[in-house]
């Protein structure tokens, strides 16, 4: 009796050892890899769009592809920050000091994808800052094996997560 | 064999793999996120270093037309490319000079020429001050290289070099026939409707020294704060002062000086057209192939060799346009000559250093675009060791307000009274925003609109507008993508394309039109020019 429960907690300890171990080790290597090709991606998409200072339907397009060739499914959140210099010429000021005085409207990802729908493109001015965020929406072979194994302590609700923000150093309009 | 053992075993043998595998795939990871990081350190830098070189550049009237003062202005933004990025890096013991060693070189594109910051082999001076034969590497501004080429053409004796710019204008010298010319001017294909008179004031910032009467005098104070020049209110020049009340500070507007010649956009065309036709004579029939740069043995090397085509002939290429042949050729010229700078001032860093390659990266065609469309800061960074490899990569950053270059994109407009009263919505906008008014139509450079301040000495610093006060229009200027759709909606032709002339020829929009041109001959004309000769040859 006691050797079959030995050779029972064996078999499971072989199995997770040679089977759970080493594929939830891979998946994370899985994941590390496309982390970097997610944030890799959205560095690029929002550098460009950053220098040109215009997201254009192709190049957005360009980027959900490469996102999509990864194999998962993405929640992509883009917030554009447009420079209001006005705020400085209407206020009447009353200390020498004026620092910080630009205000900012903006953006969310709704109105951007709209913009692009209907104009195929949206510019931006320089000055103007551009984030984009992307986190994964569906579950990764590594998240299910840690929540398979250790449950309890809890997983992130995303595995895959990228953010870059920068400043548009070009004004987008090409007269 | 039992099968824990087999465990065992197989244990052994997978964990270091895996372990090696991870922190192999960490690294790289690593290695990747941390040059995202150094790109983005690396354009912020180059961005403020631009942003640093217009805050010098707008303080009007004062560096603009001197040469120094313009170069003291690209080594203060140098100092804060350099300081930005040393900054940004954060890593204590990093210092300047340690920076310094991984930029091998800074591109200054300028309106008709560029300055390359690079280190360059420079001899060392002995107690006495003469040179000797040890030479060190310094990191210096290097003199100031136009956009020119020469054009040889012995069959039709021609022998001349040309000096582009970013726009329109050239500067010839050189023997054509028997004559040896020195000219310079705007080319121009075409006539456009402008305004033939405009009075466009200047306002200047002022305050009362004495509460009341005609001997009051009213001190022009620049940003400092020092007093530059003084008025009478009675003075005949100044106008009588219907505005001010005691002790107020108000603006008056200079109008014994008009800023800018009534006839600037007339005088643009009149002397753009006689330029163009004596080029158009003497130099029109002048071929790509006979183009030619100086090479790297100091002997000559033919550009476009077997290419006849008549870069000069203005039927069907339009200066002005980005599309024409002229401005092709002229951008592959500039391009070539920019390539084979920065080739040689990195490829000599490079043999100096040993630990290091430094090879001058391939700019995207994007980039070779915004690099030739407006003054620009080109900053390259490499060598700096990150993770497995070397960080190589390159950042350029445009300005978009500055006197030294009147592109399109830096016009905008409002609507004013011959007087310079706002009529408007106190907004200004882009030439094709429905808000922007369709009568009475003025357009200044986006400089122009800039807020100033200067202080009276004793309160607090006040501000002032020095052209026009209108704040920036939320529909096409702010919410920048507004105009596109005005442009859908006016222009029945949309094709998909923003195309401002099409725009600007479509009826209704006479008026529009008309003040764009003005604006941007009146900007040309009146914009500051390094090299000057007009029609006569006198500089």
């Amino acid at each position: 009796m006691s050797d079959s429960l030995v050779m029972i907690i064996g078999i499971i300890l072989a199995a997770i050892l040679m089977f759970i171990f080493p594929m939830m080790t891979l998946a994370e290597r899985n994941d590390d890899v496309t982390q970097l090709a997610v944030y890799t991606a959205t560095a690029d998409f929002v550098d460009s769009v950053s220098s040109k200072g215009v997201i254009t339907n192709d190049e957005y397009s360009a980027f959900i592809q490469t996102l999509s060739a990864t194999g998962n499914l993405y929640d992509i959140d883009i917030q554009i920050y447009n420079l209001d210099e006005n705020v400085g010429k209407k206020v009447s000021w009353t200390e020498g000091t004026v620092i910080g005085e630009n205000g900012y409207t903006v953006d969310h990802t709704t109105q951007v994808m709209k913009d692009l729908d209907l104009d195929g493109a949206r510019p931006l001015k320089e000055g103007d800052k551009v984030s984009v965020t992307v986190k994964n929406t569906n579950t990764t072979l590594a998240q299910m094996l840690r929540s398979f194994l250790y449950k309890l302590t809890g997983t992130s609700p995303y595995e895959i997560y990228a953010e870059h923000t920068r400043v548009v150093t070009s004004t987008g309009r090409t007269l | 064999m039992k099968i824990h053992n087999m465990a065992i075993i197989f244990l052994i043998i997978i964990l270091p793999l895996t372990m090696l595998l991870s922190s192999y795939v960490q690294v790289q990871v690593d290695t990747a996120l941390l040059i995202k990081q150094y790109d983005t350190k690396l354009k912020s830098a180059t961005y403020d270093a631009i942003k640093a070189y217009q805050t010098n550049t707008l303080r009007e009237d004062m560096s603009v037309t001197l040469a120094d003062a313009k170069k003291g202005n690209i080594e203060a933004a140098i100092s804060t490319f350099i300081s930005t990025l040393t900054i940004s890096m954060g890593v204590g013991g990093y210092n300047e000079d340690y920076m310094r060693q991984f930029v091998p070189a800074i591109l200054f594109s300028m309106y008709d020429g560029y300055y390359i910051y690079a280190p360059t082999r420079v001899p060392v001076l002995n107690e006495y001050g003469n040179e000797t034969d040890e030479y060190v590497y310094q990191y210096i501004l290097r003199p100031y290289n136009y956009y020119s080429v020469r054009f040889t053409d012995a069959a039709k004796s021609i022998d001349v070099v040309i000096n582009y710019s970013l726009d329109n204008y050239v500067v010839v010298y050189g023997w054509v026939g028997s004559d040896y010319v020195t000219k310079s001017g705007y080319l121009v294909s075409n006539n456009v409707d402008v305004q033939t008179s405009e009075s466009l004031y200047k306002y200047l910032p002022a305050y009362r020294a004495q509460s009341a009467g005609n001997n009051e005098l009213l001190f022009y104070t620049d940003p400092a704060g020092q007093e530059l020049m003084k008025y009478r209110v009675t003075d005949p020049a100044f106008g009588p002062d219907t505005k001010a009340t005691a002790g107020s500070t108000v603006l008056y507007p200079r109008n014994e000086v008009q800023y800018v010649d009534p006839n600037s956009a007339t005088l643009y065309y009149e002397e753009a057209n006689q330029f163009t036709s004596w080029f158009r004579g003497a130099l029109g029939s002048v071929t790509a192939d006979k183009a030619r740069r100086v090479d790297q043995e100091g002997g000559y090397e033919y550009l476009f060799p077997g290419d006849t085509t008549q870069i000069f002939n203005f039927t069907n290429n339009n200066p002005e346009d980005l599309t024409s042949t002229f401005t092709q050729y002229k951008m592959e010229i500039i391009r070539r000559s920019i390539e084979d700078s920065l080739n040689q001032a990195i490829s000599a860093y490079s043999d100096n250093s040993s630990s290091y390659d430094y090879r001058l990266p391939k700019l995207l065609e994007e980039d070779w675009f915004l690099l030739l469309s407006n003054v620009c800061m080109l900053t390259f960074m490499q060598g700096l060791p990150v993770g497995t490899t070397y960080y190589n990569n390159y950042a350029i950053v445009r300005s978009s307000a500055n006197q030294d270059f009147a592109g399109p994109e830096s016009l905008y407009f409002v609507n004013q009274s011959a007087d310079g009263a706002l009529t408007g919505d106190g907004y200004y906008h882009t030439i094709d925003c429905t808000h922007l008014q369709n009568s009475n139509i003025v357009g200044y450079s986006n400089v122009d609109y800039i807020q100033k301040s200067f202080s009276t000495g004793s309160g607090e610093p006040r501000n002032y507008y020095l052209k026009r006060p209108e704040k920036a229009c939320y529909y096409c200027i702010v919410q920048h993508k507004d105009y596109k759709k005005d442009i859908v909606v006016n222009d029945k032709n949309y094709d998909g394309e923003i195309d401002l002339t099409e725009f600007l020829d479509a009826g209704g929009n006479e008026a529009r039109a008309k003040a764009y041109y003005t604006t941007l001959a009146r900007e040309k004309y009146k914009q500051y020019k390094p090299t000057v000769f007009g029609m006569d040859g006198d500089e």
